[in-house]
């Protein structure tokens, strides 16, 4: 068992294999060599790393993603499976804390789907959907948006 | 019996705080997401209209949005972008004007150039150093035709615009490059690299000819003294000379490049062949005989 502490200061008592589906925690249990040591994690709060360690704990058999290259960088799909898209299932604030700490923690495949999820709020839909979608007001006056319009109007009609 | 019913009434309003605990307890440890939202389905259909009244004040009083896209940072968001098609992260430029300027900045912009002209480049590049050389000329390509207004293809005019940038970029060399806007909307870039030596071409038919058999291209090509370029044939195929080496592509007739076609062009034009063939990246080259 391996315990951590968030940066709220509440530990957690996580299985080794649990704990090592982040890098970073891996590399620091590696460094210690010792896995009864406590590890701090600063930058995360309790309930975020709750929440991260509970995807760890229902994936911590999957193959750990390699940090391939971004140079095979392409238009990747944004299929997330179910359990994941349940997981993800969180208010924006969370699910912004989630990558964060999933880029923190070095853990590829959380941060993936948490990337995947923000790509599936987003697409498909109109500046409106989206500013309802966020919470956002429009702040360009109907000539400035007219002009954006325009301006990439080339690419937008096919 | 009062006094039991009093005992009950009293506990109904005040649960034992042991018993609260633990209940409170095992919900927080529930991992699984639906079991948690089945709880809490049940719970709801047995709450008061004041329970939801102030549930609602609760949750009204937590930040529930966050504009994500202003807020992540940007190796992040290019994460996200990945997943998007350029065409879409473009009209995410209308949402506000803070993901409008992220959306163009200049890091976001090189990132999506990556990741769009990716697969579109030949493999083969002479070195590394053009390599990264070519990034930064699709970048600034990309800057240009993602920001500036344009039609569907770059015109000339925008396309002299980039020139500056392209020269710094390379060192006063020149380079010509063309955009166009295809099937998918994928940013073909089509480009040239010129070097001392040799022309490397991304070949896209008529885009390609359009924009290198304008006048000005080929008065620039020609103006550099290395290279002239030829009365170009339309329907056919254009032609640009180079000290001993010719390009040569077709104009979107897609027909096989008829070798023989071209041997009578040149050598109608006083330009007798001394290789004509295929390179490695499938580009037609030609080699002159040396002059006397």
């Amino acid at each position: 068992m391996v315990k951590l502490t968030s940066s709220d200061g509440e530990s957690f008592d996580v299985e080794k294999e649990v704990a090592e589906r982040s890098v970073l925690i891996k590399n620091m249990i590696e460094d210690v060599g010792d896995a009864s040591t406590e590890i701090p994690i600063p930058n995360v709060t309790a309930n975020v790393l709750k929440k991260v360690l509970e995807w760890c704990e229902h994936h911590k058999g999957d193959p750990i993603l390699a940090n391939e290259d971004d140079t095979d960088a392409r238009k990747k799909s944004t299929d997330i499976d179910e359990w994941d898209q349940k997981f993800m299932q969180v208010d924006q604030e969370m699910l912004f804390e989630i990558i964060l700490a999933a880029n923190y923690l070095d853990i590829k495949a959380l941060l993936e789907v948490g990337c995947k999820t923000v790509a599936n709020m987003i697409k498909g839909k109109t500046p409106e959907e989206i500013r309802r979608t966020f919470n956002i007001q429009n702040d360009f006056t109907p000539e400035e948006e007219a002009q954006i319009r325009r301006e990439n109007e080339w690419a937008e009609d096919r | 019996m009062d006094t039991a019913k009093e005992l009950q009434s009293q506990q109904l309003e005040e649960p034992d705080p042991a018993t609260l605990s633990s209940v409170f307890e095992q919900f927080k440890d529930l991992k699984s997401v639906a079991t948690r939202q089945q709880l809490l389905n049940t719970l709801l259909s047995n709450l008061l209209p004041s329970d939801i009244w102030h549930l609602t004040k609760l949750l009204g009083e937590r930040q529930l949005f966050v504009d994500v896209i202003s807020l992540l940072p940007a190796e992040i968001l290019i994460m996200v972008l990945s997943y998007v098609s350029a065409r879409e992260v473009l009209s995410w430029q209308r949402v506000t004007k803070r993901w409008r300027d992220r959306l163009r900045s200049e890091f976001i912009c090189s990132q999506m150039c990556q990741l769009e002209f990716r697969g579109e480049i030949p493999s083969q590049r002479p070195q590394d150093e053009d390599n990264s050389k070519l990034e930064a000329l699709r970048m600034c390509t990309f800057r240009s035709i993602a920001t500036k207004k344009s039609n569907r293809l770059a015109t000339r005019k925008e396309f002299s615009d980039l020139r500056p940038y392209i020269m710094a970029y390379w060192g006063g060399r020149l380079v010509v490059s063309g955009v166009m806007v295809g099937s998918d909307l994928k940013f073909t870039i089509l480009y040239e690299l010129f070097s001392d030596r040799r022309w490397k071409l991304q070949q896209s038919r008529e885009s390609w000819y359009n924009l290198t058999c304008s006048e000005d291209i080929c008065a620039g090509v020609t103006s550099l003294g290395k290279c002239k370029g030829y009365g170009l044939v339309k329907e056919s195929i254009g032609v640009i000379t180079m000290d001993q080496e010719v390009m040569v592509w077709d104009t979107g007739s897609n027909e096989e490049l008829r070798t023989d076609a071209i041997t009578d062009y040149l050598t109608a034009r006083g330009q007798p062949l001394y290789r004509i063939g295929l390179n490695a990246d499938r580009e037609l080259i030609i080699l002159l005989a040396s002059k006397p």
